[in-house]
């Protein structure tokens, strides 16, 4: 039982962490810390007074008068061995002390002889250091005297943690400031989303209605293209930084041929993710292509099938998006009669919208199709 | 106001609309309305840059501008069009873009989503307005 007592019930490095989390190693003085040396060192009647604070290698003073000094190293530390044992350590004369007989402080300037130091302990049992007094003279503490000092070294410990819990609040309302910043960002994003994405929406109607003959037709392709629209912003919204992988956006247009036996559609390139000013119209472009193909092209037939490959370069003022479709084993391609949707969107939508080289050939073996668009890399939300 | 100016507003009879959007969607929808309508189109411009760029050479006889383009506000464009005294409107889908644009708040400011067919109206207003 005895021994378990003697055993301390932390250790060193559960030590440092508590003192650290107090953040006020190396912090300028403060009157509140001030004021209780002081008053110790009237209530003590001695001319020396510090809050010592036991770091790794050194004490440091949070506050001190008659020393003149912030801080010094652990040798000369007269606190460390305070703070190990209970309550207040008296030394009445640290020259008959064979602990202290040789401290510097006490061999040297300034000669000290008299030392009494009440431990700060945490709420947890943590020593952190020692409030205590010095005297040049051998001496001793009245019984009132023991209890101030005693009663100081709680005040302090109050005023640390007044102090920590103050640092936590500071620093969990920084955290939730980042927070709340984010969501206006993307609260604000999704507002010009929803208003694009209307407008987009109406512009399909118009575009939609002037290439189809029918209502039946207008339906169809009208409900199609906002499915597409649709998914292309689930995988944007998805995301924390509100981007879409390209191969994910291609999989949502070519997944219904994946399960067929003979494979329909390749997908050959890097990992790439685009920010929604490309992902949107990439999304839309590869529905346009995919219905044609379908319809007219590679996937109107069995045997027919579809390579999408993509890659990236390093071109002056950022990197570029590479896009080429093609497709083989399909009907023989002719140059259509009158321009519908989907060339609209892939020869002046996506060069006005993306910047980008488009080129469409009807080659007879197969429509190809490829696009050279610069990457938007800014990032849309901060990170936390 | 140059001859030269006067001479390309009357060409061949129809109103010039000047359109500037960078939803090359909306853009080309719009174009193709105003076009129905009976209007000649300059543009569609995605940036303010290449439409101070025609209003180098040209000036229309009223314009559509989104408030915020790919190279920032339409600013400069509307500077442009108030100086030569062409009535334009403004349209947006941001309510933050009238506090950017403050300075053209007696202009009809119209809010996106909005049919072609009111645009193509509003246009209309415009260019009796300044008869």
């Amino acid at each position: 039982m005895l021994n378990d007592k003697l055993l301390p019930a932390w250790t060193e490095s559960d030590r440092l962490a508590a003192l650290r989390s107090y953040r006020v190693l190396d912090t300028p003085a403060e009157p509140a810390f001030d004021g209780l040396v002081q008053l110790a060192a009237r209530a003590c009647r001695a001319p020396i007074a510090l809050i010592s604070l036991i770091d790794e290698r050194r004490q440091w003073f949070k506050a001190e008068v008659g020393l003149g000094v912030r801080e010094t190293p652990l040798d000369r530390s007269i606190c460390l061995s305070a703070m190990l044992r209970p309550g207040v350590t008296i030394v009445p004369d640290l020259t008959q002390d064979p602990c202290f007989a040789r401290n510097p402080l006490v061999t040297g300037e300034p000669y000290l002889r008299f030392y009494a130091g009440a431990v700060l302990r945490t709420p947890d049992g943590i020593p952190l250091g020692a409030l205590c007094v010095l005297d040049r003279v051998p001496r001793d503490l009245s019984e009132d005297q023991t209890f101030t000092l005693e009663t100081l070294a709680q005040q302090v410990m109050s005023h640390l943690e007044l102090r920590r819990a103050i640092a936590e609040r500071d620093e969990a309302l920084e955290v939730s400031h980042r927070i709340e910043q984010r969501q206006a960002l993307l609260v604000r994003e999704l507002h010009h989303r929803v208003k694009n994405t209307l407008a987009t929406v109406q512009a399909l109607v118009g575009a939609t209605g002037r290439s189809t003959g029918s209502f039946d037709e207008f339906y169809r392709s009208f409900s199609n293209r906002i499915t597409s629209l649709a998914k292309t912003h689930n995988l944007l919204t998805e995301d924390y930084w509100q981007i879409a992988p390209l191969r994910e956006i291609a999989l949502n247009e070519l997944k219904p041929f994946a399960e067929s036996r003979q494979p329909r559609f390749i997908l050959l390139g890097p990992s790439v993710e685009l920010a929604a000013d490309l992902a949107v119209p990439v999304g839309m472009a590869l529905h346009e292509l995919t219905t044609n193909a379908v319809r007219y092209g590679a996937l109107s037939v069995p045997a027919g099938y579809v390579e999408v490959r993509w890659n990236m370069n390093d071109a002056e003022g950022g990197r570029k998006l590479h896009l080429e479709w093609r497709e083989f084993g399909g009907p023989s391609v002719n140059e259509p009669q009158h321009q519908g949707f989907g060339s609209t969107l892939l020869q002046r939508v996506l060069p006005m919208q993306c910047n980008a080289e488009v080129e469409v050939q009807y080659a007879r073996e197969g429509l190809r199709f490829r696009m050279d668009a610069p990457l938007v890399e800014q990032r849309l939300v901060p990170a936390y | 106001m140059s001859e030269d100016d006067q001479m390309t507003k009357q060409a061949n009879g129809r109103p010039l609309v000047l359109l500037l959007e960078d939803e090359a969607l909306i853009a080309l929808n719009l174009q193709g309305d105003l076009q129905d309508a009976g209007y000649e189109v300059a543009g569609p411009f995605v940036t303010c840059t290449t439409a101070l760029e025609w209003l180098g050479t040209g000036t229309p006889n009223t314009a559509i501008l989104d408030a915020t383009l790919k190279d920032g506000p339409c600013r400069e464009v509307a500077l442009e069009l108030s100086r030569r005294e062409v009535p334009f409107l403004i349209y947006s889908g941001y309510h933050e873009d009238r506090e950017l644009l403050a300075e053209f708040h007696h202009v009809t400011w119209i809010e996106k989503p909005v049919p072609s067919a009111v645009l193509v109206q509003v246009c209309q207003q415009l260019l009796i307005g300044c008869d």
